[in-house]
Order: C-alpha cells, then sequence, then structure tokens
C-alpha cells in the first residue's frame, strides 16, 4: 500500500475495485465504513453484490474481466471535464500524450457496452472522482487474478496519478495483501527476480552486495522461474525437485488436474507445511513446521508495518522453525547460513535490506514500524512517494487497451464462474478446516447463482449441483442469491470435498504469470 | 569579527555553492535518464538560490542569520556514495547528491569547532545548518523514491 490503513477512513472518496474487503481484509473494511460514517463517498466495484456494497454510494457492478476499459471509460470522461490534476501530470509524470490517445477510445458509450455499466452512472463516478480529493483506490485479487492482471494493475495506477491521488495522505494505490506477510515474503526476495528490497538479480552491484553479505560466489544473473512455469517444468523435466512450503498446492493452483500430473512427474518433492494436506500424499519428503503462534520472527502487513511475533506455545513434536530447517538443509548442500533463531535471521535481512536497516528489534517490541525506515532514528514511511517522488523519477502512464478474458461464456459453457474467499476459511483450510468452529458456522462450500439462472436451470436453493467447464467438474449445493449476477457464478477453494479449483482455467498474465482464477465459462449439471 | 576574513570565508562559501550549482547542471546534460537530469536540474537551481542567499549575507554581515533546524535521520550517513556515471538511476543521483551536503555541512562544523571567535563560531555553525537542511531535504526524497513497492 502507498497508503496506512488508518488513512483510509480520512479520504474524502475510496473506490475498492475487485476487493471484497470485509469478508477478505475485515480490519481494513472497518476503516472504509469509517470513512462513509466521516463523509467519505464509497464506490464499489464489483460484479458482485458484495457485502461492502451497503456502505458504498455507489455500486458499479462491470462485467467480469472488464476492469480496464471501466477505468479507461472514467479518465476519458475525467479528461473531457478537466478534472485531472494538471500540475501532478505535467510536473510528476511521463507519457500522459500516450495515456490521453488510449483512453480516447473508450468514450463512454462504449464503456458501458463493454461494462454493462450505465453511461449515467459512470458520468456520475468519473465526477465524484474528478472532485472530491483525496481519494484512495483499493484492490485485490479482482484486479490481479486476470490474464490481463499487470494491465489492470496499471491502469488503477494511471486512474490516481491522472487525479493526482498519489504521495500524500489518504491518497494512493492500496493493493490490501492476501496473507498475512505477503507483503514481507515479497520484501525480502520471495520472488524469482529480485533480492530483499526489491534489488533486481539482474543488477551486478546487487548481486555482489548479496554474495557478500551471504559469504557465497556465483549469485545468478538471470531471473528464476514463476510458479506456473517450475509446473510446467515438472513436465518438461526442467523442474526436477520443488520445496512446497505452507502452500497447499493440489487445492491453491488453477486446474487441479493440471496441478496433480505435474507434482506426480516431478522427481523430488519436499513439503513444509502444519498438517497433512491434499499435496502431502505427493511428497517424497515432509517437514512438520511451526505454526504462527509457536514461533518467533515478524510479520510486515499491507501497510509495509513490519510487526514482532512471538512464540506463545510450544510447537507440538518434532515440528521446527522454517529458519532452522532452511539452516539445516543449507548446512547439508556445504552452506553455513550462520543463524540461530529468529533474531539472527531478522538482522541478516535487515543488514541487506536498507529499507529495513532501521527496524531492529527492540524498536518493535511494542508498536510496529512501516518501511522504509533506513536508519534507526528514522519513524518510518506512512505513506510513499510524499510530493509525488518516484522510484524511477516521474511516474510513467502505462495505457492498456481492454481484451477479454482467456475463456468466455459460449453456447456450450454459457455461465462465467469467478472465485473467491469466504469470511470464516482462510485460503486452502489448511488451518481453518481443522478448526471446529469454524466448520460450524461455515461447513460446506457452495456455489453462489443468481436467482436468473437459478430459474432457467429449474435449480433451487440448496440443490446439488454439477460445475462443469473443459477442465474438469465438481459437485457442490446451490446457494441462489441475488449477490451473484445474471450470467456469474462464484464459488472457492476453502473445501477439499468441493474445490472450485477443479474446473479454473490454467492461464495466467503474460507479466506476473498470476493465473485467471476471477474468470472461465462453465455451465451447470444438475447433480444430484 | 575580522570583517575581512568574514568576507573570505562567505567568498567561499559561496564559490561552492556556485561550484555545486555548475556540477548539478553539468550533470544534468549529460544523464541518459530524463528523470535524473531533471533531479540534477532542481539540484542545481536550488544551489543558485543558495547562493544569492549566501550574497546577501555577505553584504549584510550584522545580520542575524538563523537556519531552520530539522529532525535529522542520518541516512545520508548511512548510504554509500555510488561512482559518478552517465547512466546512474534517480536513486544514485540522490544518493550522490546527499552525500554532497554531508560533506559540506560537515567541513563546516569543523570550521564552526575550530572557531575561537564567538561570532564566527555561530557563523560557521548556521552554514552547517544551512547544508544540513539541504541534506535532509534530499535524504527526504531520497526515502520516497529509493524503495519501490512490489505489487
Amino acid at each position: 500500500m502507498t497508503n496506512s490503513i488508518r488513512e483510509l477512513e480520512d479520504a474524502k472518496s475510496l473506490l475498492v475495485i475487485g476487493s471484497n474487503t470485509t469478508e477478505a481484509h475485515p480490519v481494513i473494511s472497518y476503516y472504509m465504513k469509517r470513512a462513509v460514517r466521516k463523509g467519505a463517498i464509497l464506490i464499489v466495484c464489483d460484479p458482485r453484490r458484495i457485502d461492502l456494497v451497503r456502505w458504498a454510494t455507489i455500486h458499479v457492478q462491470h462485467r467480469v474481466g472488464t476492469d480496464v476499459a471501466l477505468l479507461n471509460g472514467l479518465m476519458n470522461e475525467i479528461l473531457a471535464h478537466g478534472w485531472e490534476d494538471r500540475d501532478f501530470v505535467e510536473n510528476h509524470t511521463e507519457k500522459f500524450a500516450e495515456l490521453k490517445e488510449v483512453v480516447q477510445e473508450y468514450p463512454l458509450k462504449l464503456t458501458s457496452k463493454i461494462t454493462g455499466v450505465p453511461v449515467k452512472q459512470l458520468r456520475e463516478v468519473a465526477r465524484i472522482l474528478g472532485t472530491r480529493k483525496p481519494a484512495s483506490l483499493c484492490y485485490t485479487l479482482g484486479i490481479t487474478e486476470h490474464t490481463c492482471g499487470t494491465d489492470n494493475v496499471t491502469s488503477c495506477a494511471n486512474l490516481q496519478m491522472l487525479l493526482g491521488n498519489l504521495g500524500m495522505r489518504s491518497a494512493g494505490v492500496n493493493p490490501l495483501r492476501g496473507q498475512n506477510n505477503v507483503q514481507g515474503a515479497c520484501d525480502m526476495g520471495a520472488l524469482p527476480n529480485v533480492f530483499h528490497n526489491y534489488q533486481p538479480v539482474s543488477d551486478p552491484k546487487a548481486r555482489e552486495k548479496f554474495a557478500r553479505g551471504w559469504g557465497v560466489a556465483g549469485l545468478p544473473e538471470n531471473a528464476g522461474k514463476r510458479m506456473p512455469s517450475m509446473f510446467t517444468g515438472m513436465l518438461d523435466g526442467t523442474t526436477r525437485a520443488f520445496i512446497c512450503h505452507g502452500e497447499n498446492v493440489v487445492m491453491s493452483e488453477p486446474n487441479v488436474a493440471h496441478t496433480v500430473k505435474c507434482l506426480e512427474a516431478v522427481e523430488f518433492l519436499v513439503v513444509l507445511d502444519i498438517f497433512e494436506n491434499e499435496t502431502t500424499p505427493y511428497a517424497d519428503v515432509i517437514f512438520p513446521c511451526t505454526c504462527w503462534s509457536e514461533q518467533d520472527g515478524t510479520f510486515t502487513n499491507s501497510e509495509r508495518r513490519v510487526q514482532r511475533v512471538r512464540a506463545a506455545v510450544h510447537p507440538p513434536g518434532k515440528c521446527r522453525e522454517p529458519w532452522w530447517i532452511y539452516g539445516e538443509l543449507a548446512r547439508r548442500l556445504g552452506v553455513e547460513m550462520g543463524f540461530e533463531s529468529a533474531r539472527g535471521v531478522w538482522e541478516e535481512m535487515r543488514s541487506l535490506a536498507t529499507g529495513y536497516a532501521g527496524i531492529s528489534w527492540e524498536r518493535i517490541e511494542g508498536e510496529g514500524i512501516q518501511w522504509p525506515a533506513p536508519t534507526l532514528q528514522h519513524p518510518g514511511t506512512p505513506f510513499m512517494h510524499s510530493g509525488g517522488n518516484f522510484t524511477r523519477g516521474r511516474g510513467l502512464f502505462a495505457p492498456a487497451r481492454w481484451r477479454p478474458p482467456a475463456e468466455v461464456p459460449d453456447k456450450e459453457y454459457p455461465l462465467v464462474l469467478t472465485t473467491g474467499r469466504r469470511l470464516w476459511h482462510y485460503h486452502t483450510g489448511t488451518q481453518t478446516r481443522n478448526c471446529a468452529g469454524f466448520e460450524a458456522l461455515f461447513g460446506e462450500e457452495l456455489v453462489e447463482i443468481s436467482p436468473h439462472d437459478a430459474s432457467d436451470l429449474g435449480t433451487r436453493d440448496g440443490d446439488y449441483v454439477w460445475v462443469v467447464s473443459r477442465r474438469g467438474r465438481v459437485r457442490m449445493r446451490a446457494w441462489v442469491t441475488e449477490r451473484s449476477p445474471r450470467g456469474v457464478v462464484w464459488s472457492c477453494f476453502h473445501f477439499r470435498e468441493a474445490n472450485i479449483n477443479m474446473v479454473t482455467n490454467n492461464v495466467f498474465d503474460p507479466v506476473s504469470e498470476t493465473a485467471e482464477y476471477k474468470a472461465c465459462a462453465v455451465r451447470i449439471e444438475p447433480g444430484a | 569579527m575580522d570583517p575581512e576574513f568574514f568576507d573570505r570565508m562567505m567568498l567561499k562559501a559561496i564559490g561552492e555553492e556556485i561550484a555545486a550549482r555548475d556540477f548539478y547542471q553539468q550533470a544534468a546534460r549529460q544523464m541518459k535518464d530524463p528523470g535524473v537530469a531533471e533531479i540534477f536540474e532542481q539540484l542545481s537551481r536550488e544551489e543558485n538560490e543558495h547562493r544569492h542567499l549566501l550574497e546577501t549575507f555577505r553584504f549584510n554581515p550584522l545580520a542575524r542569520v538563523e537556519f531552520e533546524r530539522f529532525q535529522d535521520y542520518g541516512v545520508a550517513e548511512q548510504e554509500d556514495e555510488p561512482a559518478f556515471s552517465f547512466s546512474m538511476s534517480p536513486r544514485e543521483a540522490l544518493q550522490i547528491a546527499m552525500k554532497k551536503e554531508q560533506r559540506a555541512a560537515e567541513t563546516y562544523r569543523r570550521f564552526a569547532d575550530a572557531c575561537q571567535d564567538s561570532e564566527m563560531r555561530r557563523i560557521y555553525s548556521e552554514l552547517a545548518e544551512m547544508e544540513r537542511g539541504h541534506k535532509v531535504r534530499l535524504e527526504e526524497l531520497f526515502v520516497n523514491a529509493a524503495y519501490p513497492e512490489c505489487w
């Protein structure tokens, strides 16, 4: 997030797009609701009638996979009325002419035709965004989990730069992270192309720094593989060994049949997890790991705040902390990691990631600190890019043209399936499915179908149905609900008994290689 | 205070600002990255403003000039200084600039500490504060620009 979570409540307007915030990020949604109570206008853009819509002034119910067209249309209208922040555009951005040229291809009538959003509503949203600053934009996986995910993200950034909604309190681009420490994992180089603090592996100076810091030689100069390439590599032999840590990939990857085929093919699979799950049967070695309440360390949340985590209970049996497991693996491979505790790991990380350098263990004993905090005196950074200063100098407009999802409905598969998360369960259920309380609250996966579609199909609420795609089929009960618009069905991947990833499409954004979990074509068949 | 010594001191300080202005101006012309060129152009303009400020001070030595005190987080002190090159990034450009200001502040501070004359010590201390203010401003720019967030 370029902003802090608490800053959301002081925004004059909030644009939430592709984020079921109350279910996936309930704490953050609290600040959105506070903003509304303080007079902010909340605009929720989501094909589904999600819970947050109850607090929204406007619900933009655009079609699945039309975000780029929607955002371009809004920018076109903003420019037509001169609502852009000319000073910001002039002094802090570049390639405005290119952006203008592209968004002009999206007049409101065409935007309406693509997105299904009435022209009148598009006009009203553009007016609000153009006249009520500061405005925060929040997005989640509804933006990124598309084959055009990168275009969706750059379009969000384009809109906010056009409006000068960056580099100030309560105005920014805020991706709400999907897990408690996904920000920290990325910050520490759990990506194939960067070291800590996003220092590129392709940069010889960065490689030299890390080789020195780690006491090793010959760090690779090319980026590694992302998940989809790792998996296809299992089939063609270019991925021979795979370590799978805290990620139940059989449940979480799109197209379960493909994932299983890959895992069966890989020569050597190591799984680190807290329980046996759907992936562990394919493992050659399983390392039982400590869970969050059994280990020391830090989590870095969505707002870049580094927080201390402390072991509250002793781990059961032979469970070990992940840093110990990796240290022992490295030692057997001939490298001494040299740390004896989570704190040792932390000290090494902050010595190599200067944005973290000022975040000492002692300083976060009480409250966390938001990076960048490059020195011990530095108080941390609540919002980034103050004064419109960006890493590359000026902010770069990266205009994008709309293109439909990889798979769209047809006669055989007439419905759009989009997927997400539920409030009561977490990810593949490795934790929450082992919790009787959550099972009591929500113990069975359902597919949400609109009353119109249910009526057309002759499906009643609670009936078993098959959700069928070109990749597979899954049986679950129908939940007939107005949350789904006509033509759209929705479900989750929390339940092994009814995992929607049996049918999702393993196609990916060409840049990020994120899968298109949010759009594929399906049909519903009676499931009795 | 010896007026001749004061004048020599001020001329030296003004000379430093002119040299810095020229350095940034020349660097701006040679940079491959337009964003970096822009940073150097802005720094060049600022050094010119500092020069005018010192010239005013030189011709009015009795003025009690006091520069604003900023919270100094010591970012420049912690950063390495990259080698100057025409293909440097905005981050490296700011690193070079803030290290330059750090050195200037340290130089004036040393002069102040070495002075016997209390008025001269005060003036050198103020010049050190002026440079420290520039350093802090550049550090703010650096912190805001140097750490990318990956979405």
